[in-house]
Order: C-alpha cells, then sequence, then structure tokens
C-alpha cells in the first residue's frame, strides 16, 4: 500500500554535492523544499542538502522548521545534536549577507 | 473541539495549530511504527530472533496505545486526522522503521528498532518542552508516552549491548503510564 515516500529531485537551479558555492540568505531562502526545488538548510556557516531526508518531505521539519532557512540557533533547541547533520551531503557555506 | 482548553493553552503562547500539526506527525509515526514493527517482530525468528520478539512485541502494542492515546487530544484541540491514510503515513515524525535488507541480521533488525525509539523519545521530549507550564493536558500524555519510549529504547539498545536498561521487562499489562488516557 505504501511505497516509499516521495524525494523530489527536480533541481530547478541543479549544484552537484561536490561543486560548492557560497549562498546568500536571500539564495538559501529560494531552497525551501516545495515543488519539487530542493530543501537547504545552513547550520553555523555550512548549507546542507536535506531533500532526500524523510523528515524533510516538501521541506518542512516537525511543523516547526522550514528549509531555506539558517537554522544555528533553532538547533540549540532541538531534541538531537548538530551530529545528525552529518548524515546530509554539504553543498555549500553561507555568507554573512 | 474542546474550545475553552484551546484558548486556555493558546493564552499561554503556545502555537496550538503548530502542536496540533506535531501531535498528528507523532500520531502518525506512532501509528506507522505498528504497522512496521508487525513486519519486524513476525521476522524475528530464530535462536537470535525469539530473545527480543517478545519486547518488539510489548513495544508495537504500547505504540498503538499511544497513538490511541494521542487522538482524542488532537480533536479536542481543533485538529484531525488526514482523510488520506498515505498521507498521513507521509507526515510521520519518524521514518518507516523498514525491515532490513537481511532480517536475519539480528543487529541491524535492533538498529532499526532503537532508532526509531529514538526518533519518538526526540518527539516527545520537543513536545514536553513546548507544553510544559503551559498545556498541561497534552504535558501530560506526552510525558507518558516519554516514559515509555525512553523504556522502549532503553530495551534495544541493551541488546545491542550499549549497557543495561536499568529495568526489567512488562509484567502484566502494558502501557503503565499510557495507560490512564486509555481508560
Amino acid at each position: 500500500m505504501f511505497g516509499p515516500p516521495q524525494c523530489h529531485w527536480a533541481r530547478p537551479h541543479a549544484h552537484s554535492p561536490m561543486q560548492k558555492r557560497r549562498f546568500t540568505k536571500k539564495e538559501l531562502s529560494r531552497y525551501d523544499g516545495m515543488d519539487g526545488v530542493p530543501a537547504f538548510i545552513a547550520y553555523k556557516g555550512r548549507v546542507y542538502d536535506v531533500s532526500r531526508s524523510f523528515l524533510w518531505l516538501n521541506g518542512r521539519h516537525q511543523a516547526v522548521h522550514a528549509a531555506g532557512d539558517d537554522l544555528t540557533s533553532s538547533l540549540d533547541e532541538a531534541p538531537h545534536d548538530a551530529d545528525l547533520l552529518k548524515r546530509y551531503p554539504v553543498v555549500g557555506t553561507l555568507s554573512g549577507d | 473541539m474542546a474550545k475553552v482548553a484551546r484558548e486556555m493553552v493558546e493564552k499561554t503562547g503556545v502555537n496550538v495549530d503548530q502542536l496540533v500539526e506535531l501531535l498528528v506527525k507523532n500520531a502518525a509515526a506512532e501509528l506507522t511504527t505498528f504497522y512496521y514493527y508487525t513486519i519486524l517482530r513476525v521476522n524475528l525468528i530464530g535462536l537470535e530472533g525469539e530473545g527480543i520478539k517478545e519486547i518488539a512485541e510489548t513495544a508495537r502494542i504500547e505504540d498503538r496505545n499511544h497513538f490511541e492515546a494521542l487522538v482524542p487530544r488532537i480533536y479536542e484541540l481543533g485538529g484531525k486526522l488526514p482523510e488520506d491514510m498515505k498521507v498521513f503515513h507521509d507526515l510521520s515524525a519518524c521514518p518507516p522503521a523498514s525491515l532490513p535488507k537481511n532480517p536475519s541480521d539480528i543487529k541491524a533488525m535492533l538498529t532499526v528498532l532503537v532508532e526509531a525509539e529514538r526518533c519518538a523519545v526526540r518527539g516527545y521530549t520537543h513536545i514536553c518542552n513546548l507544553t510544559a507550564g503551559k498545556d498541561h493536558r497534552t504535558y501530560d500524555l506526552s510525558l507518558a508516552i516519554l516514559n515509555e519510549e525512553v523504556e522502549h529504547e532503553a530495551w534495544f539498545s541493551e541488546f545491542l549491548g550499549e549497557g543495561p536498561s536499568g529495568h526489567y521487562l512488562r509484567r502484566g499489562e502494558t502501557s503503565p503510564w499510557v495507560g490512564k488516557f486509555l481508560r
């Protein structure tokens, strides 16, 4: 009855995980995980691609967080530590702009 | 919907719509875990598997109880369950506890089980943190579920060789903490 969770891999602005790039906050906000756009989040200056995570389907996480955001301050209050981010590819860095 | 009960929670500053969404996501996690644990349980066979089957069954039944206990609170707060079961599955707060490729690999089976419980422990800790001192009824329910999820984690963790759980298996009825919400 249930297939595997649907992950959205359509990449309107495709970037190979190997091609690290520098994101501004505005650029990062476009990767909100909705409508087939990849889901990127930032933590301590690194940008992670969480598109393949079941827990980030449609760019939302636990009803509270949205992709396209810098979650550095939020993660301090999360019930998990930052080690979980090691499961996801780093696709770039976040500039202070 | 329990109108005044919802108002009381809103007055404390809790985002009730967000809280309801979290409760629905965790209810989905419980029911889907009940389903996936059914598959895990029937595959826990042989000399090693049979030793784990009993606690997997207890965890499975208690996860179903958690689903049952969460549903009334969702509706009290003005929420509802999705009509489409597939939608419900995909909004789960935890990933599917799928059967490992090699079900005779007991360590892989235990890893699936313990990861599912750890996801639940994180989820209910989060809800307890959001509601502590604000939404007493949701907090009481989430804490009851958390107590059972912590025990589930400890049982499977013990089998993985991570150290003693510190307690014994259930004696008698399941859901010693959540039971009061089911009567």
